[in-house]
């Protein structure tokens, strides 16, 4: 419901509130105004009796005089009579006046002076029993009567008086209720007009809007229809029927041969409820939910799509239908189009494809050149149209690069080469040209043989390499030449290498066999026939199983897996032979060609390697079982000398004297310098190089380490150690940690008396060519690690000797030293494929430097 | 405190017997020549389980590493605290030794003073692991 | 399979303790760890049978006052240690003084009694402990341990480091890495 509505509902009840009211008042309107008319009324009655009263009181008097002066008495009843209408009178008056109380007063002095006035009457009346009246009393009545016309006066003024003010009222209600009901008329009309307008707004609306769908359905080819479900006993839907549908239905109607004059969904269109739309009908329903579907029918021979969509709608379903027939049948014309062009797509793209293909694998290359003229219209110069991928091998050039380049510009040479006098003939003349040409790159020259055919305004050139047919038969004369030579070469090298060659009928066992082939049976050449038979007696013993398994798998499969045998030469001398042969057919016979080497010497060799490296293996397991005996057994005695001696000196420090303490403490050291003589050596001997220990490291870190080890030793000789930025290296992380703790310690051992000592470590990257130091080198860049000291340095000359094994430069009572911490740096250095250096100057200092690849 | 020693040489045996006794902290000490017996007592369900195993590396019949091995795989052992007490001062053998589970690395001292020292503190860090809410798994030391 | 598990001792001890006493039954509020109080007197039964039950966990029941100064020292200087802030702004024997109401000396002389060891010993083995815990755990670098750690330098931090352990911090490192690799857990 719109706003609007509600607005007019409430305007509605609002109206009909104030006609409600304006009606009830315009009601008390009427009634007051029918009051007010009755009230004037009731004052006219009120006058009225008024006059009938005081006339009746007129009325005995003036009959009582009328009697004095007649001198006759009153008519027998008269007066009850008399007295009687009065007091109907009387009572009406009080009756009328009841809304007056000053009347009502008024009322009660009548009664009072009437009272006196009944007593008076019979007084002064003439009866014969009354023949004298007393004057006084006819005064008397007269003065009744006046006060009575006075009390008249009154009522009648007091009426007045009320008639005034009920005529008002009455006025003023004769002109309100008119007026209010005039109001009330007006509105209710105005009510009425505005309600008819918007109804007949709404009418007019709702027309507009049927005409409009009307149109619509009119105008769409849409099946529109209302179906309303058909349902059985327990509620399932079973059917439906087709309330309403939309005269297109006829249409469809029409199509299909079903009977017409059914409204049941099951008689009009019973494929329904095979493919399924009746199922949608049903879900659309039950699920409350929109149904979309495309379904095709069959009507007749003719085949129908429609699209179709339901909607809940009451209880039934509104169905509309679009006849897509069309649509597919353009879609099945499309696809059937789109298919077909595809197709010839496809065939041309393979057409192309092929082409590009065909011109790609020939090495041949092909261009087009189109003319270019001058004004005159003689050509001047090429442009180049296509060119295939063949013409990267001749001159370099990218096909897309030069493409529609000038010939002047990528082929200069056609200028000189009289190329270009061809191609133009072949244009000019319409006919085919052929020529030759070469061409130069890299200092080698190539020949081309090449066709040009004219298309259009240019040329097609088709250019094929011959640089290899014409060299040709140079070579061929050149081979020729240098056959003969090589004979006479390979006769001499038979000797000198100890190769003897040899050609072996494989069908009848005959062989020929080189001249140095005979030298190494210890024979002269040609000096007897060879048979495969007859050479078995040169073979020794031990072999001749493998002979004859060359011989038969030879002369079986072509080829055998035996290389080698031992002969008996002529001397008596065993030789190792090798051998390599190759079936072929000569002459047409089965041959096995072949060299056969004199390896003896190399044998010989070789077994001796064998024995030399089984000999070093044996020492090196000897080696090593050396090293743990030294790394325990050996040490282990010296401890315990120490161990003791400590025990000694300590638990008996009282009883032993000061010689004898002295001796101890000799004994003591002499032991402990063996025992790390011993340690240094072990840990030189273990240096090796295991690929898998190799990790990336922060030499800062190590350094930091190295500096923390040696702590106490710097601090005790306040050497000022400065570490600048270092690499992480590829290195084994541990004798990194070797070869700078012993390049500090080194440093802080030969520090300088005289100044302060100082150690600088630094490191940087340089490339090896920048090295001057001679060693292998592998990497291209190396760190330089260097370790550099203000000490006492030594002699330059002994750079190279310091590094040898338990080479000291200081007496032992100077320095204590092993001569082994810089042996053991070298071979850390040489470990990482890198090296060692030092220089130094005597009482300057030393700078030890380590290449390292980086 | 209760501990062992497992080593092959006698002389070693009897001066680190000596030098538990001089020590402040007082100790009951355990002696066996070789793996074998140590590691049968140990599996001993009798056996009042050690604070502190002393290995040497070098010994006949099982040497220390293997008792080293035995002990880190066995449920009831694998948390005893293990210090290896070896002559070899080579930097490969310690590692292998820690890797495997050693807490303790000893080099054997060439004086009985240090030897004493060595025992001494050793006996005091474990005791300081041992009271104080210390991580046990990365308890390592080297002397 | 290597299963890898976080957890934290207080929470472990202090549901241990809850454990154990509430088999006790008697009333009992656990103020910081470390500290029992027991609304009523405990008998000696119950101390004992408290005392074998916490045994098994190394827990141990310190009935000596210097056992429990001690405590108390650790306590307070492994709260120390584990806030970076405050150790660097405290001087530890101040700190301790402080926090402990007792001087320095007092402190110094009760601990060296009981540990046979010194505080400033017992705050170098805790700071290592530390150290290695950044080592591994953290995978920290020796620079940003320093740091944190307070140290003067990466020297000072490695040379405390090898003369607590006898080990380089990059050695050990390698050497839990390794172990780690073989699932070797002493």
């Amino acid at each position: 419901m719109g706003k609007s509505s509600k607005v007019f509902i409430a305007l509605l009840i609002f109206s009909v509130a104030i006609l409600t009211f304006i009606g009830s008042t315009t009601y008390r309107q009427i009634i007051q105004l029918g009051e007010s008319s009755e009230m004037v009324a009731r004052t006219l009655d009120l006058e009225n009796e008024i006059n009938t009263l005081f006339s009746q009181y007129t009325a005995m008097q003036s009959m009582a005089y009328e009697t004095n002066l007649r001198k006759t008495p009153l008519a027998e009843g008269y007066l009850d009579n008399q007295k009687d209408s009065i007091a109907n009178t009387f009572e009406r008056l009080t009756e009328l006046t009841s809304a007056s109380p000053i009347n009502q007063q008024n009322l009660q002095k009548v009664k009072v002076i009437q009272t006196e006035l009944y007593d008076l009457l019979p007084k002064i009346t003439y009866s014969p029993d009354n023949l004298s009246i007393e004057s006084s009393l006819v005064n008397d009545f007269s003065k009744r009567m006046k006060e009575l016309r006075k009390v008249k006066m009154m009522m009648l003024n007091e009426e007045e008086l009320l008639l005034k003010k009920h005529k008002e009222t009455y006025e003023s209600n004769a002109f309100l209720t008119p007026l209010m009901s005039l109001l009330l008329g007006i509105f209710a009309l105005c009510i009425f007009l505005i309600a008819f307008w918007r109804l007949n707004n709404e009418r007019k609306e709702t027309q507009r809007t049927q005409n409009f769908l009307e149109s619509i359905l009119e105008t769409s080819k849409n099946v529109i229809s209302y179906f309303e479900p058909v349902r059985d006993q327990s509620g399932k839907i079973i059917d439906f029927n087709m309330a309403y549908h939309h005269k297109n239905i006829k249409d469809v109607l029409e199509k299909s041969t079903r009977p017409r004059d059914t409204e049941l969904l099951s008689k009009a269109f019973p494929q329904h409820f095979e493919n399924g739309v009746f199922e949608h009908f049903v879900t659309c329903i039950e699920k409350d939910e929109n149904q979309n579907f495309e379904k095709q029918y069959d009507f007749g021979d003719k085949r129908f799509w429609y699209d179709t969509t339901t909607t809940k709608l009451n209880k039934g379903i509104l169905i509309t239908s679009r006849d897509t027939t069309a649509e597919k049948i353009a879609l099945d014309n499309l696809s059937i189009s789109k298919k077909l062009l595809e197709k010839r797509n496809l065939e041309l793209m393979e057409n192309r494809a092929f082409l590009g293909n065909i011109l790609k694998s020939i090495s041949n290359v092909v261009m087009h050149l189109k003319s270019v003229r001058d004004d005159k219209g003689a050509i001047i110069d090429f442009e180049l149209l296509f060119v295939n991928d063949a013409i990267n091998n001749v001159t370099g050039d990218i096909p897309v690069e030069i493409k529609h380049k000038k010939a002047s510009e990528i082929f200069p040479t056609i200028f000189k080469n009289k190329v270009f006098e061809n191609l133009v003939a072949c244009i000019e003349k319409g006919e085919q040209v052929d020529y030759e040409t070469h061409f130069e790159k890299d200092g080698t020259t190539k020949w081309f043989q090449a066709t040009a055919r004219k298309l259009n305004d240019g040329v097609t050139v088709t250019t094929r390499d011959i640089t290899e047919e014409k060299s040709k038969s140079e070579r061929l004369q050149f081979l020729n030449d240098q056959l003969s030579v090589q004979n006479s070469i390979f006769k001499d090298a038979e000797g000198v290498a100890d190769i003897g060659s040899y050609v072996w009928y494989l069908d009848t066992g005959e062989a020929l066999i080189s001249d140095n082939f005979y030298r190494i049976l210890g024979h002269e050449p040609d000096s007897f026939k060879v048979t495969f038979k007859g050479y078995r007696d040169f073979v020794h013993p031990d072999d001749l199983e493998a002979y004859d398994r060359l011989g038969s798998e030879t002369t079986e499969k072509g080829s055998s897996n035996v290389h080698s045998y031992r002969i008996i030469a002529k001397d008596g001398k065993v030789k190792h032979l090798s051998l390599n042969g190759r079936s072929t057919q000569r002459m047409g016979r089965p041959v096995s060609l072949g060299v056969v080497q004199d390896v003896t010497q190399n044998i010989l060799a070789e077994q001796e390697l064998r024995n030399k490296n089984e000999a070093l293996e044996r020492s090196n397991a000897e080696l090593q079982s050396f090293n743990r005996v030294a790394s325990h057994d050996l040490q282990e005695p010296m401890r315990k000398i120490q161990l003791f001696v400590s025990r000694i000196s300590e638990a008996e420090q009282d009883r032993l004297s000061e010689k004898g303490k002295i001796y101890f403490e000799k004994v003591s050291k002499a032991a402990n310098r063996m025992q790390t003589l011993i340690k240094y050596l072990l840990a030189y001997s273990r240096l090796n190089k295991t690929k898998d220990e190799f990790k990336k490291v922060s030499l800062n870190d190590i350094a930091n380490e190295v500096l923390a080890d040696l702590e106490e030793r710097i601090n005790e000789t306040g050497v000022q150690i400065n570490v600048n930025q270092l690499p992480r290296i590829n290195a084994i992380p541990f004798q990194m940690d070797q070869l700078l703790n012993n390049l500090i310690s080194n440093a802080i051992k030969y520090r300088s008396t005289s100044e302060p000592a100082k150690i600088l470590i630094d490191c940087k990257k340089i490339p090896r060519n920048k090295i001057r130091e001679d060693f292998d080198k592998k990497s291209k860049n190396y760190y330089k690690l260097s370790v550099t000291d203000n000490g006492i340095g030594f002699d330059n000359a002994h750079a190279e000797k310091i590094f040898g094994l338990f080479e000291r430069l200081h007496q032992r009572d100077e320095y204590s030293g092993t001569g082994i911490g810089l042996a053991i740096c070298k071979k850390i250095a040489e470990n990482h494929d890198g090296y060692i250096g030092a220089t130094s100057e005597l009482g300057k200092g030393t700078t030890f430097r380590v290449y390292l690849p980086a | 405190m209760n501990i062992v020693l497992a080593d092959d040489d006698a002389d070693d045996r009897m001066l680190f017997e000596e030098a538990i006794n001089e020590i402040e902290i007082k100790t009951e000490l355990s002696l066996f020549p070789d793996g074998k017996q140590l590691m049968d007592y140990l599996g001993h369900p009798s056996t009042k389980l050690p604070e502190i195993i002393f290995l040497d590396l070098n010994m006949p019949v099982k040497n220390g590493m293997q008792c080293l091995q035995e002990i880190r795989q066995h449920k009831a052992l694998s948390h005893l605290c293990v210090a290896i007490y070896s002559t070899s001062s080579s930097e490969q053998d310690i590692e292998e030794t820690f890797i495997n589970g050693a807490n303790i690395y000893i080099n054997k001292p060439n004086s009985f003073g240090a030897l004493k020292k060595a025992v001494d503190k050793v006996l005091r860090l474990n005791w300081q692991y041992h009271t104080s809410a210390l991580n046990r798994d990365n308890f390592l030391l080297r002397l | 399979m290597t299963l890898n598990i976080k957890f934290d001792y207080h929470t472990i001890c202090k549901t241990i303790l809850k454990e154990q006493l509430d088999k006790l039954g008697v009333a009992y509020t656990i103020h910081s760890l470390g500290e029992i109080k027991f609304s009523d007197n405990l008998s000696a039964d119950h101390k004992n049978e408290l005392r074998k039950a916490l045994e098994k966990y190394g827990i141990e029941i310190l009935d000596n006052p210097q056992n429990v100064l001690v405590q108390r020292i650790k306590d307070a200087i492994t709260t120390l240690v584990n806030d970076s802030d405050k150790a660097g702004k405290y001087n530890i024997s101040t700190y301790l003084s402080e926090t402990l109401n007792y001087s320095y000396a007092h402190l110094s002389s009760v601990f060296s009694e009981v540990t046979h060891s010194s505080i400033e010993n017992f705050i170098i083995l805790k700071k290592i402990d530390v150290v290695k815990h950044l080592i591994m755990d953290k995978n920290l670098t020796l620079t940003e341990i320093a740091h944190r750690l307070n140290y003067s330098s990466v020297a000072h931090l490695s040379a405390q480091f090898k003369k607590t352990t006898g080990l380089t911090p990059s050695s050990f490192q390698r050497i839990i890495k390794k172990r780690k690799e073989k699932g070797i857990t002493p």
